[in-house]
């Protein structure tokens, strides 16, 4: 059978396995144990103690409680990389044997948080490199050692990566020529003028 | 404690380790064991003692022993996007798709990542390849093997 939820494939054996285990538990707890796996899916810290308390009353091992929590993050994210509306997700968690109330609360607290899901897991993709921020100084040289009267400007740049590969900053400088950064703003400002037809 | 050199104690540790590491690496059966032991003269109560020391922790040295065996980095997980060129300082009212892929690998404790780009019909052919390889498993050579190996 084929779950939206999912991708459009299948549903993993594990995550069939583990519905009965999330029926075990009251549908008022599962929806606080939601909103506990929303804040870890959103960066923050997971208490984890307070799942366990929420979880006692249902006398879950402690590998059920690690699988409820599992289940319960590959359900929401999942949900919210392939955009589905929070009603298909109540019915297809419905279809796989979740009782109907532990549905809809589950899906009312994904409901309030999928935005935010969904951009917080775009931040999350795979990126590369990361311009950080550019430093600029404007200098004007007077002579050197080659030509006594130079007076020509030259434009000092860093720009702060963060790099995807190793994770840290990095700092490139630039010095360039008056005209040279003449032509380098102008492509750029073609390049920018090409992305804003875009949005 | 023992009332000999801390020399001689270094020796006998050495020796010993040895002895055992060497005889769970070849698995050699009990009665190889005494014979070889035999010949170093000790008592028999002596004999009898490094055969239990033996057999007791065999199975222990043989796992520490398998981890000791050189490793290729492995599989830990993919990253990937899936990006489109428009345009260039070259060329505008471009199409030009393009899958970017982060391999993370595991290699003796540390983690490394191999950043990878491909178009979509060379990702078509790997996928391709690599479902060709699964399915060498179920030749019956391949089934033969495994059959034996069990």
């Amino acid at each position: 059978m084929r779950f939206r939820f999912c991708g459009d494939l299948d549903c993993p054996d594990w995550v069939l396995a583990e519905i009965s285990t999330l029926a075990k538990i009251s549908s008022v707890k599962l929806k606080l144990i939601c909103a506990q796996v929303l804040r870890d899916l959103l960066g923050d810290a997971i208490e984890y103690e307070k799942i366990l308390k929420l979880t006692s009353d249902a006398k879950l091992e402690s590998g059920d409680v690690k699988a409820t929590i599992a289940v319960l993050s590959f359900i929401l994210s999942s949900a919210a990389k392939h955009n589905v509306d929070s009603e298909s997700l109540s019915s297809e968690l419905q279809q796989l044997g979740l009782p109907k109330e532990h549905a809809s609360g589950l899906c009312r607290s994904y409901e309030e948080k999928q935005s935010s899901l969904q951009d917080s897991l775009r931040a999350c993709s795979l990126r590369l490199s990361q311009l950080g921020s550019v430093r600029w100084r404007v200098d004007y040289t007077l002579s050197s050692s080659e030509l006594r009267e130079v007076n020509e400007p030259l434009v000092h740049l860093v720009f702060n990566l963060r790099d995807g590969e190793r994770g840290g900053m990095a700092a490139v400088p630039i010095a360039i020529s008056a005209d040279k950064f003449r032509v380098l703003l102008a492509e750029l400002k073609q390049a920018q003028a090409l992305m804003n037809t875009l949005l | 404690k023992l009332n000999i050199g801390a020399d001689t104690v270094q020796h006998g540790v050495e020796g010993l380790t040895y002895l055992l590491t060497e005889s769970s690496k070849l698995m050699i059966s009990e009665i190889d064991f005494q014979d070889s032991i035999h010949v170093l003269g000790f008592s028999d109560e002596l004999n009898k003692l490094l055969l239990q020391l033996y057999l007791d922790n065999r199975k222990e040295i043989r796992s520490i022993l398998s981890e000791l065996a050189p490793k290729l980095p492995s599989y830990h997980s993919l990253e990937w996007r899936l990006d489109v060129q428009l345009a260039s300082r070259s060329l505008r009212q471009q199409i030009k798709p393009a899958v970017t892929l982060k391999l993370h690998l595991n290699q003796d404790e540390d983690q490394i990542a191999q950043v990878l780009q491909t178009d979509p019909s060379t990702l078509l052919h790997l996928i391709q390849q690599l479902e060709q390889a699964l399915g060498e498993m179920k030749t019956n050579h391949c089934r033969r093997i495994v059959r034996n190996m069990k």
